[in-house]
């Protein structure tokens, strides 16, 4: 019995591998007030690293000019330019950090520059406090192993190893966390999104002309052999070569898939290859006004292996 | 069959209102909300609520990926642009020292009394095993921090270091500016961040801290000089000393969330424990400032045993003045919960 389980469970696997992986796998689910939840793209660990270091060049930079103007000025003596100097690192760690997401809502200006984004993970709108300690920890968790790593370590053992054995937590913690949050995340329960950009694109259905539409006319035993999965993978194909309608590589992939869809649904009539990207479209329509009608009346289909459609995730 | 399917009516009749909100959205981003017209600031808050009510539907009914993506990507944008964080820097910081600062402290006395003890334990400890037997002292203090006080040092040389004949060779400025990263900064950070580590690393910090104290008070004693170096201790001293107490307090009451959570989840008691305890860190980073200026000036220049004491002492009553009586005002009892710094 178990053992038949197991083979079971593994026929589904490979089923669930031929859909082809999303560029980027890992997501957060927020439930805003008004109940929708949005789904973001989580901000990948080279991403925060470049982030952070355009930060560190903007930071490091400004102090640097300041000193050098106030060395060039010579406005003030050598003991209060020391203390100075010391203000001004002070200044440009954690402070500056703080600042900048509270004023440009989330954001710092090496966030920005890379499109990441700083939300609160319970939905609501990002509180001072949560990016007050987000920032605090950063000065244990990124500066000071950075500093270590820099530097180069001290003469004690303990201290060296120490120092390596927080490296790898501080590394270990977000790479395995679900929304790779690192320790200050999870404790001000924030995470680092991808910036979304809207970006509407043109409804495929729109294209479609009437007369192509009256000249392929399909039965409802046709368009009973296709899911919603199906649909989208022919949406994107047939947006995917709006600006290169013309090249014979397009014409001669759209022939080979309107073949092989018209042998799967039992469509008599082959068209000639000028009206090939006219019948897919045709038949783009009518599957989608047939499933969506179908789905209107409780009968969801996800793709052709008649699985139920993927519940959305639970917001957290 | 020849009319518009389904969802490509119900993408035509809300298209103008989608893009209408994506043009604002992306004009709030760009120059900030304030600068808003007054049509657009109107019509944000509603614009976005349709296109959440929109996204909603479409995922139901709609099986043309292009507008379930966009509407997900604009509510998401819009979302943002909402419910983004709307505090003046002015308002937050008046708050933080009125209000939200004093009243975290009270309500981490009990942390920062078992810190406080913590520490005063460490010192007698120290203090009694160094008038014992001197050679304690090397156990407790590393070589840098030592300066050439220790056992073996004359009277003469310490009275020498207390009353700054050998005044420090960068100045007064240059004094504050190495202060800052000195040994007491670091204690207070690492007692605050490592204390999540069950509370583990902070009191033996806490202990550390206070034996240091102790051997240098037993060798000064021995010394017959007890009292000056008192008087050379406390100007900052009591500053320095409450600020180290009170990051270790916080760094104390997120390993205690994290040893009992009580009925919450680790991380949830964490959470809530944090809220006090990174008020605890600012404070005390605050004062370490303010002991750096003091340390730094009031040191060298101020060498009179009555002065430096009342100087120490009045800052030390002055902070215990804020934490006890600020943020006591009417309505300050009843904002504690919702306080969202």
């Amino acid at each position: 019995m178990a053992r038949w389980r197991l083979g079971r469970r593994s026929k589904q696997d490979t089923r669930a591998h031929r859909r082809p992986p999303e560029a980027n796998p890992k997501r957060l689910t927020l439930a805003p007030p008004e109940g929708v939840p949005l789904h973001l793209d989580v901000a990948g660990l080279a991403a925060r690293f470049g982030a952070q270091f355009v930060d560190f060049v903007i930071t490091t930079t400004a102090m640097i000019g300041i000193i050098l103007a106030l060395l060039f000025a010579d406005l003030v003596s050598g003991a209060a330019f020391t203390a100075l100097a010391t203000l001004l690192v002070l200044v440009f760690g954690t402070p500056y950090y703080i600042a900048c997401e509270l004023l440009m809502n989330g954001r710092t200006p090496g966030k920005k520059m890379l499109g990441l984004r700083v939300v609160s993970k319970d939905g609501s709108g990002l509180s001072t406090h949560q990016i007050v300690v987000r920032n605090l920890t950063k000065e244990v968790e990124v500066f000071l192993p950075a500093a270590f790593l820099l530097g180069g370590g001290e003469d004690s053992f303990w201290f060296n190893g120490f120092m390596l054995v927080w490296l790898l937590v501080v590394i270990a913690v977000p790479m395995r966390n679900k929304a790779n949050q690192r320790i200050g995340d999870l404790i001000a329960d924030t995470a680092v999104v991808l910036e979304p950009r809207p970006l509407l694109l043109p409804d495929v259905a729109e294209a479609v002309g009437r007369t192509a539409r009256e000249r392929f006319v399909f039965s409802t035993a046709q368009l009973e052999h296709y899911g919603a999965y199906e649909l989208q993978v022919l949406e994107r194909l047939l947006r995917g070569g709006e600006e290169a309608r013309d090249s014979r590589e397009r014409q001669k992939g759209l022939a080979r898939i309107g073949e092989r869809i018209r042998a799967k649904i039992g469509f008599e009539e082959t068209p000639p290859p000028a009206e090939e990207e006219a019948f897919l479209k045709s038949f783009y329509v009518a599957q989608r006004a047939f499933l969506e009608q179908k789905k209107l009346m409780g009968e969801a289909r996800a793709d052709k292996f008649h699985r139920e459609p993927e519940p959305a995730p639970e917001p957290r | 069959m020849n009319a518009p399917i389904r969802s490509t009516r119900f993408r035509d009749e809300r298209e103008a209102d989608w893009k209408r909100l994506s043009a604002i959205v992306e004009a709030a981003e760009k120059r900030g909300l304030s600068r808003l017209s007054f049509d657009d600031a109107r019509d944000l808050v509603l614009l976005y609520r349709q296109a959440t009510n929109s996204l909603s539907v479409a995922r139901e009914i709609s099986l043309d990926l292009a507008v379930v993506r966009f509407l997900e990507s604009l509510c998401a944008r819009a979302y943002l642009v909402v419910y983004a964080p709307r505090e003046s820097l002015s308002g937050l910081v008046s708050r933080f020292f009125a209000r939200s600062a004093p009243q975290a402290v009270r309500r981490s006395l009990p942390a920062i009394a078992a810190a406080f003890f913590l520490t005063a334990f460490g010192a007698v400890a120290a203090y009694a095993l160094t008038a014992d037997d001197a050679s304690w002292f090397y156990a407790f203090v590393p070589g840098d921090l030592a300066s050439g006080r220790g056992p073996g040092a004359s009277a003469e040389a310490l009275r020498r270091v207390i009353y700054g004949e050998d005044v420090q060779p960068l100045g007064e400025l240059g004094a504050f500016a190495t202060y800052l990263f000195s040994h007491n900064t670091k204690v207070a950070l690492f007692a605050f961040a490592l204390g999540i580590v069950f509370c583990v690393p902070s009191v033996i910090l806490l202990l550390y801290n206070g034996a240091m104290l102790g051997a240098f008070v037993a060798i000064h004693v021995d010394k017959q000089l007890g009292l000056d170096f008192m008087g050379w201790l406390t100007i900052h001293g009591v500053t320095e000393l409450a600020a180290i107490i009170i990051a270790s307090a916080g760094g104390l009451s997120l390993g205690y969330a994290m040893l009992f959570p009580g009925l919450k989840s680790r991380s949830a008691a964490l959470r809530h424990a944090g809220r006090d305890a990174v008020k605890l860190a600012i404070v005390a980073a605050i004062m370490l400032v303010v002991a750096g200026v003091l340390e730094g000036i009031g040191r060298q220049v101020v060498t009179e045993f009555w002065a430096r004491l009342a100087i120490g002492w009045g800052a030390g009553l002055g902070w215990a003045l804020w934490f006890a009586l600020a943020g006591r005002g009417t309505g300050a009892a009843s904002a504690v919960e919702t306080e969202p710094v």
